[in-house]
């Protein structure tokens, strides 16, 4: 599980601080949803696509990290094809400085652990201080892909963070999110990782200027066949919808006649008590 | 996308007697102010429902003759050649899509205002209506009687040489086959009154009548109200008289359709309900047993009515034998294309009726229908609008809509089946507007599908982004978007100071700044409202009356003051009125109609001057004073105590922003902007349907030369043509 040995392209000299934060292209399912031929996904065809709302937020903490230190550059990072700059647009319209997108077509459907070597494969290139990524994605939900990539860089990370700050010397402060509605504070020396969860800001719109804007800024196409050099790290065998066993049953009537087939029902089901 | 088979029941053709129906979608009659006199329109708008799926489309009561009629609400007529070429525009138009054409023929009775034929009308008794007053009916004798159905035999001929599929005998919402069924209206001694087969006699002989002329080749229909909703006073759904008139008919082989309904014609707001008092399908119990029990008899079709806007409500009515017909006339105008949308399987783009009733409410006042959801309802003719076609956009402009009310949701909706690129911004964090606040009055939940329906449109328009919770733009912000064009849709706000057109200057005292008055805002907002409350009313429709409910319903003692004859009189148009009345009697809810507040006393207790508004002195003064009233003004007061007063007294436009534009127009250029433009309140208050629509006009006109101004559309009217000056308004 190292980082892939991605080919060289346009870096610049990191003038300051860089954060480079991992963002994906989800597929959204539609009211249609159909399997695929091969049984192994859905129908691309019916899906829209947006951006991952985890990584929009991480996105969001990476811009105000960087206007905070008064200065810094945000690297938006993604493993896509084509149809992915879609994303990387919108990114770089909300602020981000330059996008990359890696790729080669046996990457559809790659597992969270090779996703994690691609992105690996540019932070060597990159260097950067911070990476930030979305806790997990909206359409496969692995949330592997930020631990993953901690891993391989050998970075320190942490998950489901909500709140972070760092003054650019001392160590990176992030606040987690615990299950019971705890929280957690903890200092990571950087460079460092972090994935964040959704709802730990307010993701900024881009206006009309800032997305015409963004058009002039640098998009880089680097090709990813390296990180499949180790092989799959998993693979899907199969993708289908569930069975519908019994339909619901419709209960009609006023109120009192609702609640009291309700009763009956749940006398069936579960027992008096 | 397809058909979800679910639903296929509901594309199951259905006889009608010697015709067939391709699905179980029936636009049932139903008024929209316009009627045969306007052929173009009228024929626009049915159309639009048979090319929206609808299997039958009727058109709104018909009258067989010239004596008859209820000016100022236009409905149909057949009584010559002329309005035999106008109803066939219609038919055509309808038979154009396979659907089939029903007309409803109608004599009137006690329900006929005649202002316009100064005719007189005939009843089974001598008879008028709390809608018409001082106008009777005359009492119809047997020769009368016979007249009267030949007069019908004649319209039903004109009816099938005019193109119609299904011709009715119009007896629901007491017309005047019930006037002689129902003892509630027939006093009669002779073979037409008293038993049930003598008041049941004049109705079974226009059915025979209309059998023997037409019966053969087109479907007789019958519309019955199986309960006047007047007790036992009445033709009651559970009583005898309406089963056996039901079990007659079908048994003899007299109709091919039975369409039921609940009413008397006075309250006709117990069939078409708003949302406010009547849920979907509510008159599923009066009105199941009565199809069960034509079933028993006979496999003659039934309609049913009740709102029903739901795919899966419609499945349940079919599905559970409660009807065999999807009868609908609000929600077929709310979407004409809901029976096609359930065809291919577009269930989230149905357009649902809210139950507002402001269709009524127009055609109740003399004027073409329009409706809060579909802004292109009667716009097909005039306009040229059709609601699932849009021109595309014809240049590249990036548009900025400020403000996601109703006018902003609706102007990014259409901007976006155009192709432009918008971007929708909302200040508060939910989009809505003033919608939110309104549809949570009581009873008032459906209206939220104004914006539910907009977002899910929305939602899948690929250029329309949504920004919510962004705050109030300001000017500067605007300046700066980089859109071309902007649309403020900055809505309006209630005003704090007690302003109103009565006396067009504010109260002395009054301060929503206090927290002892209180704007509808404030009270949706939560603020504390004391426990005893004065409802001050100037705008006589729903918000006075609702925020009063919503306020007794927390335990408040609450009072409404009014200028106005009495509470929410606009509630009459759209058949709220007497519902809204018994509410506000039952909730204890007191009325201080014909008054007003000349000022208030500040304080922890409020004290405010209440006057009767007819307190000035009858006789005008013969010579006018300046300076002074030119009557005797009354000083007559009563002071009246409360804790606090919401003030519904008059709205404003929140235009701020676009004088704060306007006043830096040389910028615009530079900014590359090239038209800032106002739709729906924020340009001039006013009811929620013109707000949807004014966000639609703005769209579908944003590259007309001069968007903020409406291009001309057709007037339907005669035009004298020197040529032919006999022919022209024939």
């Amino acid at each position: 599980m190292t980082p892939a040995a991605l080919p060289d392209y346009d870096v610049p000299d990191k003038a300051s601080f860089r954060m480079m934060v991992a963002v994906k292209q989800v597929g959204r399912l539609r009211d249609d949803v159909a399997i695929a031929d091969d049984g192994r996904d859905v129908d691309a065809s019916r899906l829209d696509y947006a951006l991952n709302e985890w990584d929009d937020s991480a996105l969001e903490e990476a811009l105000r990290l960087v206007e905070r230190l008064g200065g810094g550059e945000v690297v938006a990072v993604t493993v896509g094809p084509e149809r992915a700059d879609e994303v990387l647009h919108r990114v770089l319209a909300k602020g981000a400085q330059r996008a990359v997108r890696v790729w080669h077509d046996d990457l559809a459907g790659a597992d969270a652990i090779t996703i994690a070597r691609a992105l690996a494969g540019i932070a060597r290139h990159e260097r950067p201080d911070v990476i930030l990524t979305g806790a997990q994605s909206a359409d496969q939900a692995q949330g592997a892909t930020g631990a993953a990539l901690a891993r391989m860089l050998n970075l320190p990370h942490v998950g489901v963070a909500v709140a972070l700050d760092w003054d650019g010397a001392g160590p990176l402060m992030v606040v987690r999110e615990l299950e019971d509605g705890g929280h957690h504070r903890v200092a990571l020396p950087t460079p460092a990782l972090a994935s964040v969860q959704t709802g730990a800001n307010q993701p900024r719109y881009a206006t009309m200027r800032m997305i015409k804007a963004a058009r002039a800024k640098p998009l880089v196409f680097v090709e990813g066949g390296a990180a499949l050099d180790r092989g799959a790290f998993g693979r899907v065998v199969r993708a289908y919808l569930p069975r519908v066993d019994r339909g619901a049953e419709m209960l009609a009537g006023d109120a009192d006649e609702v609640a009291a087939r309700v009763d009956e029902i749940i006398r069936e089901t579960v027992g008096d008590r | 996308m397809a058909r979800d088979p679910k639903y296929d029941v509901l594309f199951e053709p259905v006889r009608l007697g010697p015709k067939t129906m391709r699905n179980r979608f029936y636009q049932v009659p139903h008024c929209n102010g316009v009627g045969s006199d306007r052929p173009g329109s009228q024929a626009a708008f049915r159309a639009m429902k048979a090319e929206g799926g609808w299997a039958v489309v009727c058109t709104e009561a018909c009258f067989v003759d010239l004596e008859e009629d209820t000016a100022p609400c236009p409905i149909s007529r057949l009584a010559d050649e002329g309005d035999i070429r106008n109803h066939r525009h219609m038919t055509d138009g309808v038979h154009e899509w396979n659907s089939l054409a029903g007309v409803e023929l109608v004599h009137l009775g006690a329900f006929a205002s005649n202002l316009e034929s100064r005719g007189v009308t005939f009843s089974s008794s001598v008879n008028t209506s709390p809608w018409t007053l001082t106008t009777y009916t005359r009492e119809a004798d047997e020769d009368d009687i016979r007249g009267l159905h030949r007069l019908f035999v004649e319209a039903a001929k004109r009816a099938e040489q005019a193109g119609f599929d299904i011709i009715y005998v119009y007896g629901s919402h007491s017309v005047l086959p019930m006037q002689f069924l129902s003892p509630y209206y027939n006093r009669r001694t002779d073979k037409y009154g008293g038993s049930f087969e003598n008041r049941a006699r004049f109705w079974i002989e226009m059915f025979h009548a209309l059998k023997e002329t037409i019966g053969d080749r087109c479907a007789v229909a019958s519309r019955i109200s199986v309960d006047q909703i007047l007790g036992p006073a009445g033709i009651e759904s559970r009583g005898e008289d309406i089963l056996r008139l039901v079990e007659l008919a079908t048994r003899e082989g007299l109709v091919d359709v039975w369409d039921i309904n609940i009413c008397d014609l006075s309250d006709y707001g117990e069939d078409a309900g708003p949302s406010r008092f009547n849920k979907s399908n509510h008159q599923a119990p009066f009105t199941t047993h009565i199809t069960a029990h034509i079933k028993s008899i006979a496999d003659v079709p039934v309609i049913n009515v009740g709102r029903l806007t739901s795919p899966d409500d419609m499945l349940e009515v079919v599905s559970s034998g409660q009807a065999d017909i999807i009868g609908a006339a609000r929600p077929s105008i709310a979407d004409p294309f809901l029976p096609n949308k359930i065809e291919a399987g577009r269930l989230v783009d149905i357009c649902e009726c809210i139950g507002c009733n402001v269709c009524i409410s127009r055609h109740e006042r003399g004027v073409p229908l329009v409706c809060t959801q579909n802004p292109t309802a009667m716009e097909a003719y005039r306009r040229g609008w059709h609601p699932e076609r849009f021109k595309p956009a014809s240049d590249s402009s990036a548009v900025l809509v400020v403000g996601a009310g109703p006018a902003g949701l609706e102007c990014a909706r259409v901007l976006g089946e155009r192709g432009y690129d918008v971007h929708l911004r909302e200040a508060e964090p939910e989009v809505g507007g003033h919608v939110r606040e309104v549809m949570r009055y009581p009873g008032l939940a459906e209206w939220g599908r104004v914006i539910s329906y907009r977002q899910a449109r929305l939602d899948m328009l690929k250029n329309v982004e949504v920004h919510t919770g962004v705050g109030a733009m300001t000017a500067s912000q605007i300046l700066d978007y980089g859109a071309e064009k902007i649309v403020l849709c900055t809505g309006a706000r209630w005003l704090g100071d007690g302003f109103s057109p009565v006396t067009q200057v504010a109260i002395p005292g009054v301060d929503a700044g206090l927290p002892q008055f209180l704007t509808p805002e404030q009270v949706m907002a939560g603020e504390p409202v004391g426990d005893r409350v004065v409802v001050l009313d100037a705008d006589g429709y729903y918000t006075g009356a609702s925020l009063a409910e919503y306020l007794a319903d927390q335990g408040k003692t609450v009072s409404i003051v009014t200028q106005l004859p009495f509470v929410a009189p606009l509630t009459e148009w759209t058949l709220e009125v007497n519902n809204l009345h018994r509410m506000l009697h039952e909730k204890g809810i007191d009325q201080y109609p014909h008054h007003w507040i000349d000022r208030v006393e500040p304080g922890n207790r409020l004290k405010a001057a209440l006057y009767n508004v007819h307190r000035d002195g009858y006789r005008r003064t013969t010579t006018p004073i300046a300076g002074e009233l030119p009557r005797r003004a009354g000083t007559e007061e009563q002071v009246i105590e409360c804790d606090s007063i919401v003030l519904v007294t008059a709205r404003h436009p929140n235009d701020g922003l676009f004088t704060d534009l306007k006043a830096r127009k040389e910028s615009w250029a530079t900014a590359g902007i090239t038209g800032v433009y106002m739709a729906g309140d924020c340009y001039a208050p006013r009811q929620l349907s013109e707000a949807v629509f004014d966000g639609h006009r703005m769209a579908r006109e944003i590259d007309s030369p001069h968007p903020q101004r409406p291009l001309p559309f057709i007037r339907e009217r005669i035009v004298w043509d020197e040529a032919e000056p006999v022919a022209a308004g024939r």
